[in-house]
């Protein structure tokens, strides 16, 4: 019975090439959209390079401190981080990344932008970079205060001609020079706690990081053993508030700050940027998404609605055929439905072509710097799903009405 | 075999109610050819599709092999069709986006046939009606008496006791009405369908067993 459907869903396609043009536009376009959205939010939201173990990372941001006439807020001090974060005891590992600097490097007479950024030793073993040669640097560098740095595979191509062969090779920035230790694959632009050209080590600063403040340039980064252990290292986190000591000169009276993973954060960016850090915000991101997305899909669905709906008559006499010959109405539903399905399915297939086309032309196009949007397993079941929601929504209505058409006047209107 | 009892049926708009079958009574028996013959509008195709299930009376009782239906559900109705009953439509009715086989094959899908059962059951219907060569062929591919032969096809291949045809040479010339006629003539002699043919044609209507006239929606015979 199945075949039967398959032949005429696929002979109705053929016959009236004008509607299949409409619908398939219709159904591959959306779902290319969705994809593509899908394909972007599941590189912001979830794992991305080389924040690999991105839903266990928490991050301190917000650090404010306020008296009862002005605040600020900023990111931690070094003075914060060493003499308070870093003495949690619930996190695996507790690591720190500053926000970056642009720096100007030269090559022969052409100028190169660069993004630095700071780091301590423990920042590596919290991302997962991939290493195309060298190594990281460890404590015994931060303790010597080695001028040595960790650079992307572009800036080593820009800089030295080549992606390989630069262990050792001094990289000179505004009056210093360090020497390359460790050539890594480039984070994307949107990973916000990894992009960086260079990373240095955090004693390389100018900056005086024993000076007693509690904001500054750093974005503590706490490892949890598994997601369940967030949440005690957020309370153990919030507590630091009642026990540092403010500095005997400071204007402020009092301080704040948010622990959580880089997606809470988004999310309450999004949902309540003016409230207080809460899990809830995540679920009510998602519920917007997924809102949104069904809303965008609304338009094609009643579109298709329609049009499926105008074919009624155009196949009244099958429906009477078939009723006549032994059909009930839930089969000729059934039918209608499936064929949907397989119509859907046909622009899933061009749709995900046509996304997987986009994607890689945005990769290639460095819109988004070292952008990767692969349309893995999860994108691709996504698409399924998709196309089955979009298939089952814009038939079951038109399926149902041609199931309910008396036979009688079916046949008579063929 | 059938029996209608009183039908009647009044199709009502928001300013009139037509009658178009007053007290019908009818009993056909097993094995027997009727024809019914009347003027367009007279009620024929009407009767024809109350006796065939795909409509219902507005008063009055159909049954057939003892069986009433005023109870039944869609898929009962759905169900008695698909044993019971075979039709022929002036128009054929084929489904252009489907093979002739396939065509074939319909009432057997509504069963629980297999796939090698059902093309081997509507290739020898394809025999009977002279069709066999032209099984991978599309209706449009046929000539009007090609197709309504597939027609008589779909309707005997899950031999059903009654075969209900609605002006099935109606579209054709006289060479092919004359073959669809024969081929309807041999079904009831030689398996004992019971047929009840709708016809315009006074020379079609003369080969059957017995025949029915209707005028303004009444029995004048």
């Amino acid at each position: 019975m199945l075949i039967n459907y398959i032949k005429v869903a696929l002979a109705v396609l053929g016959r009236n090439r004008f509607f299949t043009f409409v619908s398939l536009f219709g159904i591959s376009l959306t779902l290319a959209v969705l994809i593509i959205v899908s394909a972007f939010l599941n590189q912001f939201l979830h794992s991305s390079y080389p924040n690999f173990k991105k839903d266990r990372i928490l991050t301190i941001k917000n650090v404010g401190v306020q008296n009862e006439n002005q605040s600020s807020i900023s990111a931690a001090s070094f003075y914060l981080y060493k003499n308070h974060i870093k003495k949690l005891k619930t996190p695996e590992i507790i690591g720190a990344i500053s926000y970056g600097q642009q720096r100007n490097v030269f090559v022969g007479n052409q100028k190169l932008q660069l993004y630095e950024r700071l780091s301590d030793a423990n920042f590596f073993e919290i991302m997962d970079f991939d290493f195309i040669e060298g190594k990281a640097y460890d404590k015994g560098h931060i303790e010597r205060n080695e001028l040595v740095a960790v650079i992307t595979k572009s800036l080593a191509e820009d800089y030295f001609g080549t992606a390989k062969g630069n262990i050792g090779k001094p990289i000179q920035i505004e009056q210093t020079s360090y020497k390359v230790i460790g050539v890594v694959r480039d984070a994307p632009s949107y990973n916000s706690l990894a992009y960086a050209d260079i990373l240095l080590p955090y004693s390389v600063s100018k900056r005086n990081l024993t000076k007693h403040e509690i904001t500054g340039p750093f974005i503590p980064l706490l490892l949890a053993k598994n997601k369940e252990h967030k949440k005690a290292i957020k309370a153990e986190a919030k507590a630091i508030v009642n026990q540092v000591a403010f500095p005997p000169d400071a204007w402020y009276e009092e301080m704040s700050l948010d622990v959580g993973t880089n997606t809470e954060f988004l999310a309450k960016a999004l949902v309540n940027p003016r409230g207080e850090m809460n899990e809830s915000e995540l679920n009510k991101l998602y519920a917007i998404i997924f809102g949104a997305m069904i809303l965008f899909m609304l338009l094609p669905t009643l579109n298709l609605i329609n049009l499926n709906s105008g074919r009624i008559v155009e196949r009244a006499s099958e429906i009477g055929v078939r009723k006549a010959f032994g059909a009930t109405s839930s089969t000729l539903a059934f039918q209608f439905v499936i064929e949907n399905i397989i119509i859907t399915f046909i622009g899933g297939v061009i749709g995900l072509l046509l996304a997987f086309g986009v994607l890689k032309t945005i990769e290639a196009s460095r819109y988004i710097p070292h952008g990767e949007f692969p349309i893995d397993f999860s994108v691709f079941a996504y698409g399924i799903f998709l196309c089955f929601l979009f298939g089952i929504l814009s038939g079951v209505v038109p399926a149902l009405r041609m199931s309910k058409m008396s036979i009688v006047s079916a046949i008579k209107k063929a | 075999m059938i029996k209608l009892s009183q039908i009647e049926k009044v199709y009502t708009t928001k300013t009139i109610e037509t009658l178009a079958l007053n007290n019908i009574n009818l009993d056909i028996m097993k094995g027997e050819f009727v024809s019914i013959m009347g003027p367009s509008g007279c009620g024929k195709s009407t009767l024809l599709n109350i006796m065939g299930l795909l409509d219902d009376p507005s008063t009055g009782q159909v049954e057939i092999n003892g069986e009433s239906f005023a109870r039944f559900s869609d898929k009962q109705l759905a169900k008695f069709r698909n044993s019971t009953i075979g039709f022929i439509f002036q128009s054929y009715h084929l489904i252009n986006d489907l093979s002739v086989i396939d065509n074939v094959e319909l009432p057997l899908l509504y069963r629980n046939v297999s796939s090698s059962e059902r093309r081997k059951l509507a290739s020898e219907a394809l025999e009977k009606v002279g069709l066999a060569n032209r099984m991978k062929h599309f209706p449009s591919q046929l000539s009007g008496g090609q197709k309504q032969r597939v027609a008589i096809a779909r309707a005997i291949v899950g031999r059903p006791q009654i075969i209900l045809a609605d002006e099935p040479t109606g579209n054709l010339d006289s060479v092919m009405g004359n073959e669809v006629m024969d081929i309807l003539l041999k079904l009831n002699e030689q398996e004992d369908t019971t047929i009840v043919m709708v016809t315009h044609d006074e020379s079609m209507a003369q080969k059957t067993h017995r025949l029915i006239r209707l005028f303004d929606g009444s029995q004048v015979n």
